[in-house]
């Protein structure tokens, strides 16, 4: 049994094993550097020293990335029926007169709704006129998650599902090295909430 | 967590199952490995033969890990990453590659749900093989 060992011999995967870990199973915009420096930072937190405690580290931070990526999934639902309803609402912005609405509706409607999604200033603009006919933000938002509902609950059961077996891999690591769990349960905090705030905000900039 | 007495009762109960009876299921079933291929034993897979052997060495290089226990682990391992693989390629093709759609949508929680069931699978099988190296 390699339980506790010295903190001074940090385990490094070998060239070896990395290749053996293969190209990280990434998708859509995520890119290969930010999901190398995550699991860096993560690894020189815990500083696994052993090979068992480095490959925890490494299934710890996937599934801390894997929580992140279903967090951008519902967000991106959400957007989108927030979108849909926003289209069926902004109809109801058309000018008075049977003339006037149908090119509205025609022609305006998904320009505005364009607007609406790339435009702040556009978008505050749309949004006032749409409370003042009693459809305010929150309550956009509101019909938004009902249309959304079963697929944001098995979002939701997904990533209810990884943190367990995150929590699990703390349970396993503190059987195999009680320096490990110590380390994974300080990272989950301080390494992990901090690197994906830096991410959010470089990728806003 | 499943008890040794609960694997046991499942094990056991799993010999006493025959699986699909109509012809119309065996051919259903029949085709379930071969749709993702994780119903395939990796052990029986020789795609991964050279990197179980080598993790089962970096696990065990200078332990007194056993080297069966060591290859237990790393084709639980490895096992847990394949369906990561296949989670990944799921979520590309039926969300990041195509345009948002609640179809789409409801495509791919599908194919996850019942990824799900494989993936659960391979966590206990991994964690039991970690408690196995640990019993050495």
């Amino acid at each position: 049994m390699s339980g506790a060992t010295s903190e001074v011999a940090v385990f490094k995967p070998t060239n070896e094993l990395s290749r053996i870990f293969g190209e990280p199973a990434l998708v859509g915009q995520e890119k290969r550097e930010t999901y190398d420096e995550f699991l860096l930072s993560i690894a020189l937190a815990i500083k696994p020293t052993d090979a068992i405690g480095g490959l925890l580290t490494r299934n710890y931070a996937n599934l801390a990335w894997d929580i992140e990526r279903e967090r951008s999934i519902m967000a991106g639902v959400v957007k989108y029926y927030q979108k849909e309803v926003v289209r069926e609402l902004i109809k109801e912005l058309a000018p008075a007169g049977q003339f006037g609405a149908a090119l509205y509706r025609i022609f305006q409607v998904d320009d505005n709704l364009t607007l609406w999604e790339t435009d702040p200033e556009a978008r505050a603009k749309i949004e006032t006129a749409l409370a003042e006919k009693g459809h305010t933000a929150s309550a956009i938002l509101a019909q938004a998650y009902m249309r959304g509902g079963a697929q944001i609950d098995t979002i939701n059961r997904r990533m209810a599902g990884y943190e367990r077996r995150r929590d699990a891999i703390l349970k396993e690591a503190g059987l195999w090295n009680e320096h490990l769990r110590r380390r994974m349960e300080q990272a989950t905090t301080a390494i992990i909430d901090g690197e994906f705030t830096e991410a959010t905000a470089d990728e806003g900039q | 967590m499943t008890s040794d007495q609960q694997i046991a009762a499942n094990q056991n109960n799993a010999q006493k199952s025959t699986g699909p009876r109509s012809k119309a299921g065996r051919e259903v079933s029949s085709r379930n490995s071969v749709r993702h291929r994780l119903a395939i034993d990796i052990r029986s897979d020789p795609a991964f033969y050279d990197d179980i052997e080598k993790l089962a060495d970096a696990v065990s290089k200078g332990t007194q890990i056993v080297r069966t226990r060591a290859r237990e682990f790393a084709e639980a391992e490895i096992n847990v990453w394949r369906i990561q693989d296949v989670r990944a390629s799921l979520l590309e093709k039926h969300y990041f590659a195509t345009a948002a759609s609640p179809d789409g949508l409801v495509e791919l929680n599908e194919n996850l749900v019942k990824l799900e069931r494989y993936e659960r699978r391979a966590f206990s099988r991994r964690n039991r093989a970690l408690r196995a190296l640990r019993g050495v």
